[in-house]
């Protein structure tokens, strides 16, 4: 299907169901936009005519939580191929996944869960995305989980093995600012160390989102929950590398506790005015 | 476990889900906890919190993702059954029926097998019957369905070979017969309820302070379709359009419905004639005589 062009530059918004009718309706200002791609793999849905429909005014994203990528299990090759169908379809500008785990055994856990960050997992996770690489016919992006532990016998950081990962396989980087920041308060790190580790020309995609803070009797734990607004703290660090974000796809992720459109876009607005940009 | 073993990547995999499982296994013992906990804190950073409090994080984003869902999906069969009830067997199949597919597009369908077999709910079949009833209710109204029925191509057709026609189920309908009155149980739980739905059995959600009393009891067919919206939608039907609609899902032709429901051609056409501006039908083939 031929496709009106539209650049994915600026600010987007994750499209979420309880906003689908608007973009149906009308082209709220938005740069563009990310849908799950696990959403969408039927081709007779509602979802897919919907989405198809709407890529013709928006540069869209595909964002996927279920190719399990970091899993001891072999990759799911009846998965990427409705991925490659669902691509095919839509053209996506970008594709992005996880660098995590959720399958084991042919179970699935519907979660990120944390891979240990050793020269295993990396050698493992460069075969891993080569080959969904060369299955797709496409570039992907690797996204930063939040991390809630770490394990002791780890041999690199987390930036070390995203960029190396990078570099060995040619897929890019999704930076997710929130998680780094999630990441951080709960290994005790420095998120700005993490910035100034990572190699900024294979960031393709950043990702803003709201997390929550649980108390627990020892003290309080981040929890990456989607469900609020950008914190402070994301925003200072979003003014601090601002001269490096404001030329990268950056997207406002609102997954739980869906708030209005009008809120969203608001949020996405603040977004470009911190990036120094004009919003779309 | 040895701990060279345990840290390669596909033993550590191993390893973290049995601790992601542990829990919820009953049988597993105080014992076993104790024994696996040390094991887990030899394998992380140490941090303020335990291993089992940093493992419990990730059990409950998947626990509950999935138990989310199930109530999303059947929230009239949860109100059926009570939200304690609900709850607990949501657990029970989250534990059992593993999720098998990187999406959860087909998950809610294994729910209504997991309630049907379960000895609990042996006596009260209408309860799987409601989750049926719901599940696909939620599956059509996410079909893209234009109705694009061949009008020009069944005008082709002779008169003559009208017996000889089968005429094709969208895929936008579902048959379901119950042993209840599962239409008016759904409408009066979706509803603000102000009915005794099951006075004396302790049933439902009892939150209903009306004194009408509900009469449930009685055998129904039910057609789910997409409507002209494309939202889904329950219809009641009678026993003879049950027969024919489900002889048109077994691929009968006309003759075979003309003979199992004993009519004319002319009736059965013309009910032929309103399923297809319903939508029910969708496409027709010529079978030849064998």
């Amino acid at each position: 299907m031929a496709y009106q062009q539209h650049l994915l530059t600026g600010t987007g918004i994750g499209l979420r169901q309880p906003h689908v009718e608007h973009f149906m309706r009308g082209t709220p200002s938005i740069g563009w936009l990310e849908v799950h791609s696990e959403n969408y793999l039927q081709e007779n849905s509602k979802r897919r005519h919907q989405l198809r429909h709407i890529r013709n005014d928006y540069a869209v994203s595909c964002h996927g939580i279920g190719l399990s990528l970091g899993s001891s299990d072999p990759l799911n090759l009846d998965h990427i191929k409705s991925l490659k169908t669902l691509f095919d379809d839509i053209e996506p500008s970008l594709i992005s996944e996880h660098l995590s785990w959720s399958s084991l055994d042919g179970r699935f856990y519907n979660d990120l869960l944390p891979l240990p960050y050793t020269s295993e997992a990396l050698h493992y996770m460069v075969n891993q995305v080569n080959q969904t690489q060369d299955l797709l016919s496409r570039e992907i992006l690797i996204e930063n989980p939040s991390s809630y532990l770490a394990f002791k016998h780890a041999d690199m950081s987390e930036p070390e093995l995203l960029n190396q990962l990078s570099q060995r396989s040619g897929c890019k980087l999704l930076l997710d600012l929130n998680n780094i920041f999630v990441s951080c308060s709960n290994m005790k790190t420095n998120p700005y160390q993490y910035l100034a580790s990572i190699h900024w020309h294979q960031v393709a995609e950043v990702h803003l989102a709201g997390h929550t803070i649980k108390q627990l009797p020892q003290g309080e734990i981040r929890i990456d929950t989607h469900n609020n607004p950008v914190c402070d703290e994301v925003w200072d660090m979003v003014d601090a590398y601002r001269d490096k974000l404001q030329h990268i796809p950056c997207l406002i992720e609102w997954d739980a506790d869906i708030p209005s459109l009008d809120v969203l876009i608001a949020e996405a607005n603040k977004a470009q005015q911190h990036l120094g940009l004009t919003n779309a | 476990m040895p701990k060279e073993k345990r840290n390669s990547l596909a033993q550590l995999q191993a390893y973290f889900i049995k601790q992601l499982t542990l829990r919820q296994t009953e049988s597993a013992t105080d014992q076993e906890h104790l024994a696996e906990s040390d094991s887990l804190t030899s394998l992380l950073v140490a941090s303020h919190f335990s291993p089992e409090q940093l493992i419990s994080i990730y059990r409950n984003n998947f626990v509950i993702s999935l138990r989310e869902l199930l109530e999303q999906l059947f929230p009239v069969t949860q109100a059926l059954v009570g939200c304690a009830y609900f709850a607990q067997t949501s657990r029970q199949f989250i534990e059992d029926c593993h999720l098998t597919e990187p999406h959860l597009n087909h998950y809610g369908g294994n729910f209504v097998t997991f309630l049907r077999g379960l000895n609990a709910l042996e006596h009260m079949p209408f309860v799987a019957q409601m989750a049926e009833l719901e599940w696909h209710l939620d599956r059509i109204s996410h079909i893209h369905y234009q109705p694009n029925f061949d009008f020009e191509g069944l005008a082709q057709i002779g008169e003559d070979q009208y017996m000889n026609l089968h005429f094709s189920l969208a895929d936008t309908c579902h048959l379901q017969a119950c042993t209840m009155d599962l239409i008016a149980l759904h409408k009066d739980l979706s509803a603000p309820q102000t009915t005794n739905l099951f006075p004396g059995t302790g049933t439902g959600t009892g939150t209903g302070t009306g004194t009408k009393e509900a009469n449930y009891q009685q055998q129904s067919y039910i057609l789910v379709l997409q409507n002209q919206q494309g939202e889904s939608a329950l219809m009641p039907i009678n026993h003879q359009h049950w027969v024919w609609l489900t002889g048109l899902r077994n691929g009968l032709t006309v003759a075979q419905l003309c003979n199992i429901g004993n009519t004319d051609i002319a009736s059965l056409m013309a009910q032929i004639t309103d399923w297809i501006a319903l939508g029910c039908i969708d496409g027709f083939s010529l079978r030849t005589n064998t």
